[in-house]
């Protein structure tokens, strides 16, 4: 059986967010290290990254069709000499990476990315930051099957 | 002895057992001196934007006389390694610590 439609929308964000880099027209390189459901802490030398998370979606029922919103959360963390241009890049790279994918190759209808709900940037061995926020991804389900797009 | 005194021995016998010389430049006043100090660099695990972090955490604790002008931003060089200073904590009794950073 195929997976379910988040699941391929999931794996085409992963695909998605390991293009960033600075090579490919990005400012960070972000995709050297994506996280995904990643609970151990990072070491600051392991900075740019980023951890996402798909959450749970509300679905509400339509005619024929469940109509899915699913909740990304996404966390950014950069450490940098001059960590507010590398915090605007990140934030800049992922909503760049995500609005060329909103479809994920026509899984879903679109994708909405929400104001950041957190910002911070710490000074310890090195100044760092991090970045909190979440996307919405829209899409839809023949009614009661997950795993047939309407 | 007066108990000025007795502090002012204490620290001095601490630094002498602990302290390693480090070059210490006033930034505004462009000014460089070689001081002892006592130099520490603990792990600490930080929540940032809820998720952990693991970074090490550089302090340096000096004598007041040695660092009359401190100011954030000042230079220390320790080892070759470049730090500049990012927070400054008098302990009152003629000791202050200096938050570290690399950036």
């Amino acid at each position: 059986m195929a997976d379910p439609i988040s699941q391929q929308i999931m794996e085409a964000v992963d695909i998605a967010l390991k293009t960033i880099w600075r090579t490919d027209g990005y400012n960070t390189d972000l995709g050297n290290r994506v996280y995904e459901w990643r609970k151990a802490p990072v070491n600051i030398e392991d900075a740019e990254c980023v951890i996402y998370r798909d959450m749970a979606p509300s679905i509400t029922r339509s005619v024929g069709e469940d109509i899915y919103e699913l909740p990304v959360e996404f966390i950014l963390i950069g450490q940098n000499d001059n960590i507010p241009k590398i915090a605007r890049s990140m934030y800049a790279d992922i909503v760049k990476c995500l609005f060329a994918n909103e479809t994920w190759g026509g899984l879903a209808e679109r994708t909405v990315i929400l104001p950041p709900e957190d910002v911070e940037y710490i000074h310890h061995e090195h100044t760092f930051a991090g970045i909190r926020f979440r996307a919405i991804i829209d899409f839809r389900t023949t009614q009661g099957d997950p795993y047939t797009q309407a | 002895m007066t108990l000025a005194e007795q502090i002012s021995a204490d620290r001095d016998t601490y630094f002498n057992d602990w302290g390693k010389t480090v070059s210490y430049t006033q930034t505004r006043r462009n000014e460089t001196s070689s001081i002892t100090a006592i130099f520490t660099n603990e792990f600490e695990l930080v929540d940032l934007v809820d998720h952990q972090v693991e970074t090490m955490t550089p302090e340096l604790i000096v004598k007041d006389e040695d660092a009359p002008y401190l100011e954030d931003g000042d230079k220390i060089v320790r080892n070759g390694v470049t730090y500049y200073v990012r927070g400054i904590r008098p302990d009152g009794y003629g000791l202050t610590t200096l938050m570290l950073s690399k950036d």
